[in-house]
């Protein structure tokens, strides 16, 4: 498997996550925090599932009980949060260091 | 037509539109999840459904749908897949043949009154489009027959095969070859023929085949 490069619609993915590292995501809320169109998001979450960077996992809920469908829930794992703030990180010290910061 | 029956229908036809929308947005789904191999299909039919009946708004479900069927390939990439699979590739295939037929057609309708005196460059312009059309059409009559003869299906075959030799036999290259006939080779024994054979050989595909396989 090619190793994953981390482009902006993961790394947007990935501080949409970050805002609860240890939480619970749905596609179509990470969709609206992350501003990322829902096929895309649909695309980049199997590439991390794929990479072992999330887990994910259908609910456990009545739907008519909760009143919405079942959803499928992403979250990190233990590595995949370490690589996800790592990459965000480096990000963002590329784009101080390249970018605006020096302008 | 009148100004307020021109208002009326197009207001008709956009609430129509937009009622019939999520039953769309269902048509799409199905469809991309068709696009994606068997063992994924339930799971993304699954999350696609749910994701856009929590979407508000009639288009913006059909929004939706389209976003998730252009990222289809993503998908497939992101398994270690190719980016389409060989069926939508045939669809593909015979889906430019029509197109190709179609425009073939209308150029063909739009510049009769003007056979004879179009120029030579004209007809440079439009052979190649012509040999595409055909090339897609043999690509595709030889991939059915080669995978209906795969598949041990005798039958499929034999119908594949009608299918194609009707295609060949009603296109006529050689005719092309001679200009002062081209316009005439390509209204009266080229496009329709391609246009038709292309039709066939879809709806062969889409639906005979599939009911075979089933």
């Amino acid at each position: 498997m090619k190793p994953l490069r981390s482009t902006k619609n993961i790394l947007q993915v990935y501080a949409a996550m970050l805002q609860d590292p240890g939480g619970q995501h749905y596609a179509l809320e990470l969709s609206r925090d992350s501003r990322v169109n829902i096929g895309t998001i649909y695309a980049v979450l199997a590439r991390l599932e794929q990479h072992g960077i999330v887990t994910s996992a259908v609910e456990d809920v009545d739907p008519s009980a909760a009143g919405r469908p079942v959803r499928r829930y992403y979250r990190f794992t233990g590595d995949g949060l370490k690589a996800a703030r790592q990459d965000l990180a480096d990000a963002q010290r590329a784009f101080t260091i390249g970018g605006f910061a020096n302008a | 037509m009148p100004d307020l029956l021109k208002d009326i229908l197009i207001g008709l036809g956009t609430s129509a539109f937009i009622e019939r929308a999520p039953k769309i947005a269902d048509s799409l789904i199905h469809l991309s999840c068709t696009m994606l191999p068997e063992e994924l299909r339930d799971r993304y039919r699954h999350d696609w459904t749910s994701t856009v009946a929590c979407i508000d708004g009639n288009l913006s479900k059909l929004g939706a749908a389209v976003q998730i069927l252009v990222s289809v390939p993503a998908i497939r990439r992101a398994f270690g897949l190719a980016p389409i699979s060989e069926s939508t590739f045939i669809f593909l295939l015979a889906m430019s043949n029509m197109l190709m037929g179609a425009v073939l057609m209308i150029a063909d309708f739009y510049f009769n009154g003007l056979t004879g005196k179009v120029a030579p460059d004209f007809l440079i312009l439009w052979i190649p489009v012509m040999w595409l059309s055909f090339l897609s059409g043999l690509v595709l009559g030889i991939k059915l027959v080669w995978d209906a003869y795969k598949a041990g299906s005798f039958t499929r075959m034999i119908f594949t095969a009608c299918g194609f030799i009707l295609y060949i036999s009603w296109f006529n290259p050689d005719l092309l070859l001679n200009q002062e006939t081209a316009w005439a080779s390509l209204s009266d024994s080229t496009i329709l023929p391609t246009f038709l054979a292309g039709i066939a050989m879809m709806t062969h595909e889409k639906y005979f085949m599939r009911r075979v396989r089933r």
